[in-house]
């Protein structure tokens, strides 16, 4: 049996998956970061734009012992040291190394580009910034105009240029980027829970409640809708149910693998997911925004149970928390929410969600067989199932985060050392990694490849964007309202 | 107990199991099992009243390449049979 090929023991994968490299990518970063509490600052060198009206003035070395290279060396030092190592994990999992190294290069400046151009203060600086910059006025969009401009040249790219896309395609991984940089925001989570463990650990008991009636809520009634609405088979209506109501591609390859469907349905679910994902980004944000600026926290959940990739989730929770935070800086002058705790609400919930997937596929498994294939006795999963369904990057996650937590617990008087590494990874790098994410997710988003699902599409499309939204905002406003995000600077 | 392991594919909308010296193909799983079974007990590496676990990993190619990012594995099951009784 090719051993890399297959998953057969607990390693199965370890060096060959995207999953895993994320977790390999996280965790060096946090590692070196983690330096400085002996007193060296390794990850200080990282750089990326800032608010800026001069030209000049807009890039930032992250570490102050760093800050020799100067902008211009520091752009080359973070370009050259996640080029190889993003190209050790590219050579692992048996991609062309040549092609990616080209398309990741050109990646990385596109994004580079857009990030720059959407820090202009004009489009980025808060109200409370006007006089630093001498501006009277700005479209206050934070880091998400930014983000907005990536994701828009991306799509464009994947969609008008299609050449250009495919050869982007080589290193456009939004998946393995955003897992990354949810290993980074781990760090971030732990250096909170320095200042707010209460709040931390609330925000975390909350998101597997409402994960738990999300599961029991959303499954069923998709299932319902997809057989009685629209007379859509078991093998059909389990996977688009599971795509649409638990975490999109995985849950529908999950479910496809565990009623052992034939294997174009979930690639049709998949396609769907990908491609709706788009619409929820863009969408949800300003509608949460305009509506639920009283319950920051429950509008971050609320993304977390309906945006169904990975990538999206964390792209729609970063818009909304700069939308938010800056609605808020305009609506109360003076008070700014600290940046991340909305994104970390819909982080955490969706990160329940992915956990569950492994234990809700196991489950279906053993129902098919004995309620729908009525075959008991005869195969069965493995236990081993649930742990090959498992996100391994949450284990970077939450190493990133308990580490922080321990140092606070166990050696308090490291915290500002510790301070010093986690900042560049946690800010500069997790940036860095939402940035090339959006980039990739608008690259490999090809709306013409809904054509020929026409009722799948109509019915995911009436799910995602009429029934979850409202019910995943009902049942986080049930377990979230009242927690509001801490105040910058108190 | 004895264990035999076998890759799972699917091509054309057929299931094909592979391994240790032994290939099957069939519609669906459930006739895939009972031809590898007829298989492993014509091969004569077991005697009869063993029992014998058959694991089946299905590889991870049968993923799409764009879609192994979110999800890498499909699934294994394992059936298992006495050598020399009926299948039940």
């Amino acid at each position: 049996m090719a051993a890399s090929d297959v998953n057969r023991k607990w390693t199965s994968g370890m060096l060959s998956t995207e999953d895993w490299w994320a977790v390999w990518l996280g965790l060096l970063m946090v590692l070196l970061g983690l330096a400085s509490v002996f007193g060296v600052d390794l990850v200080g060198w990282v750089t990326q734009p800032r608010t800026w009206i001069e030209p000049g003035k807009g890039f930032k070395v992250a570490g102050r012992a760093w800050q020799g290279l100067g902008p211009a060396g520091g752009f080359l030092v973070t370009y050259l040291v996640f080029t190889a190592v993003t190209m050790v994990g590219a050579a692992c999992m048996r991609w062309n190394v040549r092609k990616y190294l080209c398309a990741w290069t050109v990646l990385y400046l596109i994004t580079w580009g857009c990030w720059f151009l959407g820090r202009h203060a004009r489009i980025a600086a808060m109200s409370n910034q006007y006089e630093t910059y001498g501006i009277t006025w700005s479209l206050g969009m934070g880091g998400g105009g930014a983000y907005l401009l990536c994701l828009a040249v991306g799509l464009a790219i994947g969609n008008l240029f299609k050449r250009a896309a495919a050869f982007l395609r080589e290193a456009a991984k939004p998946e393995w980027f955003i897992k990354a940089a949810i290993v980074y925001l781990g760090v971030k989570l732990g250096v909170k829970s320095m200042e707010a463990a209460g709040f931390a650990f609330d925000i975390a008991v909350a998101g597997a409640a409402a994960t738990v009636v999300a599961y029991l809520l959303f499954w069923p009634v998709s299932y319902l809708i997809c057989r009685r609405l629209f007379r859509m088979t078991r093998e059909w209506a389990a996977c688009l149910s599971s795509g649409v109501s638990v975490c999109g591609v995985s849950a529908a390859v999950a479910t496809g693998g565990a009623i052992k469907a034939r294997t174009f349905v979930p690639v049709a679910v998949s396609i769907l997911v990908v491609v709706c994902t788009i619409f929820v980004i863009v969408g949800l944000p300003p509608i949460f925004t305009g509506t639920l600026l009283d319950e920051p926290m429950v509008a971050g959940s609320a993304v977390g149970m309906t945006v169904k990739t990975d990538g999206g989730d964390a792209a729609t929770g970063a818009i909304l928390d700069d939308m938010m935070r800056a609605a808020k800086a305009k609506e109360t002058p003076g008070e700014v929410w600290q940046e991340g705790w909305i994104l970390t609400s819909a982080i955490m919930t969706k990160i329940w969600i992915d956990m569950f997937i492994g234990i809700w596929a196991f489950v279906l498994a053993f129902l098919w067989i004995y309620r729908v294939e009525r075959k008991p006795g005869h195969a069965r999963p493995p236990a081993s199932e649930i742990w090959f369904r498992f996100p391994k990057f949450v284990l970077g996650y939450l190493f990133a985060w308990l580490v922080y937590v321990l140092i606070a617990a166990v050696a308090p008087g490291a915290t500002g050392a510790a301070k010093v590494g986690a900042v560049p990874v946690e800010g500069a790098m997790r940036h860095l990694f939402f940035m090339l994410t959006f980039t990739s997710i608008g690259v490999i988003t090809d709306f013409s490849k809904l054509r020929g699902i026409g009722k799948p599409a109509l019915a995911y499309s009436l799910m995602q964007f009429l029934i979850i939204p409202p019910v995943a905002l009902v049942i986080a406003w049930i377990f979230h309202h009242g927690m509001m995000p801490p105040v910058a600077g108190r | 107990m004895a264990v035999v392991e076998i890759v799972l594919e699917q091509r054309d909308g057929r299931w094909i199991g592979r391994g240790e010296g032994l290939e099957a193909e069939a519609p669906d799983l459930f006739e895939l099992d009972e031809l590898l079974r007829r298989g492993i007990e014509a091969s004569g590496r077991f005697p009869a009243g063993e029992r014998v676990e058959v694991f089946q990993a299905c590889d991870r190619r049968m993923i799409p390449p764009w879609m192994r990012p979110y999800h890498s594995h499909y699934f294994n099951r394992t059936f298992a049979f006495v050598v020399g009784e009926e299948a039940t």
